[in-house]
């Protein structure tokens, strides 16, 4: 019985309702990846290949950069590291996972292989 | 590799499967991205265990997902090409419009020994989803009235504990409701 009223607990946590603070029309297609960096959001299009900077009030795009590497992998997630002021995105090829490496200017830096995927 | 070292952190999370993205929130909880499920959004915590969630009457669906330095949760969604800033804290306005509600949802009784039903009212049609205490769907189906579920499992007597039931009717709004199986 313990055990269930804590999972009661646990639900009954769950009821807090959420709203939407603002809506932004996303800058490109098929936004996959999604992150916070500089004071601003970064998206990545896994259609386009793109990644945006936008300003989080108003939805404009400050600045754009192409996330190409010499293969043709699928994009899909996306991260900043604040450490080194850098934008990370994550795509897949086969059976095999990356990682890349930018600068928020949009040069590539470095490229590690997530070892399958 | 100058800025991946090696994995130093391994969590398994059984919750779901369709994983688009993740991210931390500040008490170390987990927010999973779930594509175009009925809570396209789920909070877990470190024990694995779902402790909240986001429907897809309010988010439709999420592919990435990020939280800002104020704690607001930015989630993607792909299908409608809308960025959605989700405050994630209860607020007045939240409460009212809970009451706006287009259809209700009961047990028959609740806690529940062997089955139960939901009666579901204000509806021409809807989806049922049971999810257990990690967030995994056990039980889905349609209505068009009361459903019942009848505890059981893939045929075997689900374990005794809470489950959450997802109803979503024919417009897209989202009811919850927790169910106790003793």
């Amino acid at each position: 019985m313990k055990r269930v009223l804590l999972c009661l607990m646990v639900l009954a946590a769950s009821l807090s309702a959420h709203s939407i603070a603002l809506t932004l029309d996303a800058p490109d297609t098929g936004i996959s990846g999604l992150t916070w960096g500089n004071d601003n959001l970064w998206v990545l299009s896994a259609n386009t290949r793109f990644v945006h900077q936008v300003n989080p009030t108003n939805g404009a795009v400050i600045s754009t950069f192409y996330f190409d590497y010499t293969e043709s992998m699928n994009p899909t997630g996306l991260a900043y590291n604040a450490a080194t002021n850098t934008i990370l995105c994550g795509g897949w090829l086969g059976s095999n996972g990356y990682v890349y490496q930018y600068t928020t200017a949009g040069s590539f830096v470095y490229k590690a292989s997530m070892c399958g995927g | 590799m100058p800025w991946i070292n090696n994995r130093v952190f391994n969590r398994t999370y059984t919750g779901y499967s369709n994983t688009k993205d993740i991210t931390m929130d500040p008490n170390n909880n987990l927010w999973v991205a779930a594509a175009n499920s009925a809570a396209p959004l789920r909070l877990y915590n470190p024990s694995s265990q779902i402790v909240d969630f986001i429907t897809s009457d309010l988010v439709p669906y999420a592919t990435g997902i990020t939280m800002d330095p104020e704690g607001y949760l930015w989630v993607a969604d792909p299908v409608n090409n809308k960025l959605y800033k989700v405050d994630l804290e209860l607020s007045i306005s939240d409460e009212s419009s809970l009451e706006l509600s287009d259809f209700s949802v009961r047990a028959g009784s609740n806690p529940f020994i062997g089955a139960v039903t939901l009666h579901i009212e204000g509806i021409e049609s809807a989806s049922v989803e049971i999810l257990d205490i990690y967030g995994r769907l056990v039980v889905s189906g349609t209505t068009t009235g009361p459903w019942m579920w009848d505890g059981l499992i893939n045929g075997t007597p689900a374990p005794s504990g809470a489950y959450l039931a997802l109803i979503k009717n024919e417009t897209g709004a989202v009811q919850t409701l927790n169910l106790i199986k003793l």
